[in-house]
């Protein structure tokens, strides 16, 4: 229930972890820590990483906060290692995702006004 | 090598997170290591630097949160902010500080195991500073006497310990279905060193009574490690058979992670040796 009531914009401005790994569980099917890991480098081409202290550090706490939930564990077909805990993104998370992406998008919006980009649009 | 130390330095974490996350973070670490290597032994190794500096920041934090949600604030969150972000703007400074907390954490730990060890020894078990050990002395040869069985039949009927077990180790092969043979250490023990330990299995049971008695299915508890590593925490492990030496003995249990009684021991079979053969 407490999510629920929450406020998304009551997170914001976003730890740059937490938004890394709410978009990069995306609203697919649920993902164990490395995925996520690999997922952020993959939705940045190799840009940005996120590291194992802190990935595991913000998913604990994102559970903790209602922003994702851990789900059934599955067969991904990957052999060897521990017995994983899949997150999936909750609706809550997502909005909190969507209110972070609009407050950037309004900074960006006064970047472009200032043709920070120069001619790239 | 590098796990390993990956594995000691997560002591930056709390226990609580340790023991929710720690073989998975393990498990990240090694697997992107293992993807740096294939592209050169620099970029591993700056990953390698990377995380553990991470791992102390993130642990370090990660205290802070859980002292938080305990106990609330005895800083602001300002203090950390600021500190954070003159460890993000001074790489250099940063480095020396985590390998001069680093060292100085694990100085001062080593030194309060030691005084603790020195000055209050006890099992990390529960009522573990109830736990003593029993041993014959050969008053003619000043030499240990191990041949124990015949005086442990006698003093199980003391009345003045609550528990009395018995242990002792063997060298087998163990063979898995679809692995290779392997020598391993096995400890025989009594069912009644379980209820020494107070010590609940993480999945099916420990050693009963029954499991000792002669013609009984051969019956064996392993460790959480073996548990992971040869099984790969296989949840259904419970009831699945393995052959060690030359008998075949069905899982009934598995200890939870860190239980390596009575001395850091991951194959426990039940004690079968007649005292009064």
């Amino acid at each position: 229930m407490r999510r629920l009531t929450r406020d998304p914009a009551e997170f914001l401005p976003l730890k740059h972890s937490t938004y890394q790994i709410l978009l990069a569980l995306g609203d697919g099917e649920s993902l164990h820590g490395y995925a996520v890991m690999q997922a952020i480098a993959d939705m940045t081409q190799g840009g940005e990483t996120i590291l194992p202290g802190t990935l595991y550090a913000a998913l604990a706490r994102m559970v903790d906060e209602g922003l994702v939930e851990e789900s059934e564990p599955r067969d991904d077909g990957t052999s060897g290692g521990p017995p994983r805990r899949y997150y999936r993104r909750t609706s809550f998370g997502r909005a909190v995702a969507r209110a972070e992406s609009e407050r950037l998008r309004a900074l960006l919006d006064v970047a472009r006004a200032q043709n920070i980009f120069g001619g790239r649009k | 090598m590098i796990a390993r130390l990956y594995r000691i330095a997560l002591v930056a974490f709390p226990r609580r997170h340790r023991d929710l996350y720690a073989a998975e973070m393990i498990d990240t670490f090694e697997r992107e290591l293992a993807r740096r290597r294939s592209t050169g032994a620099g970029a591993a190794l700056a990953f390698a630097a990377a995380a553990f500096a991470n791992l102390v920041a993130a642990g370090t934090i990660e205290r802070r949160r859980r002292y938080v949600v305990r106990f609330g604030y005895l800083f602001s969150a300002l203090d950390f902010t600021l500190a954070w972000r003159m460890l993000l703007r001074h790489p250099g400074l940063s480095i020396v500080s985590v390998f001069g907390m680093a060292v100085g954490i694990a100085v001062a730990a080593a030194a309060f195991a030691l005084i603790s060890m020195l000055m209050d020894p006890r099992l990390p078990l529960p009522d573990g500073d109830r736990v003593v050990s029993m041993l014959n002395v050969d008053a003619s040869t000043s030499s240990n006497e191990m041949r124990l069985v015949r005086d442990f039949e006698r003093w199980r009927g003391l009345t003045s310990v609550e528990h009395i077990g018995v242990a002792r180790t063997v060298s087998r092969n163990l063979l898995v279905e679809g692995r290779s043979s392997e020598s391993v250490t096995a400890v025989e023990m009594s069912a009644s060193a379980f209820r020494v330990a107070r010590v609940d299995a993480l999945r099916g049971r420990y050693l009963l009574p029954e499991d000792e008695a002669p013609g009984a299915a051969g019956a064996m508890v392993i460790g959480y490690d073996e548990w992971v590593r040869r099984f790969n925490g296989d949840p259904d492990i419970v009831g699945r058979s393995l052959r060690l030496g030359g008998d075949t003995y069905e899982i009934v249990g598995v200890m939870p992670d860190g239980f390596g009684f009575p001395l850091n021991n991951s194959f426990w079979i039940p004690w079968r040796l007649d005292p009064l053969a």
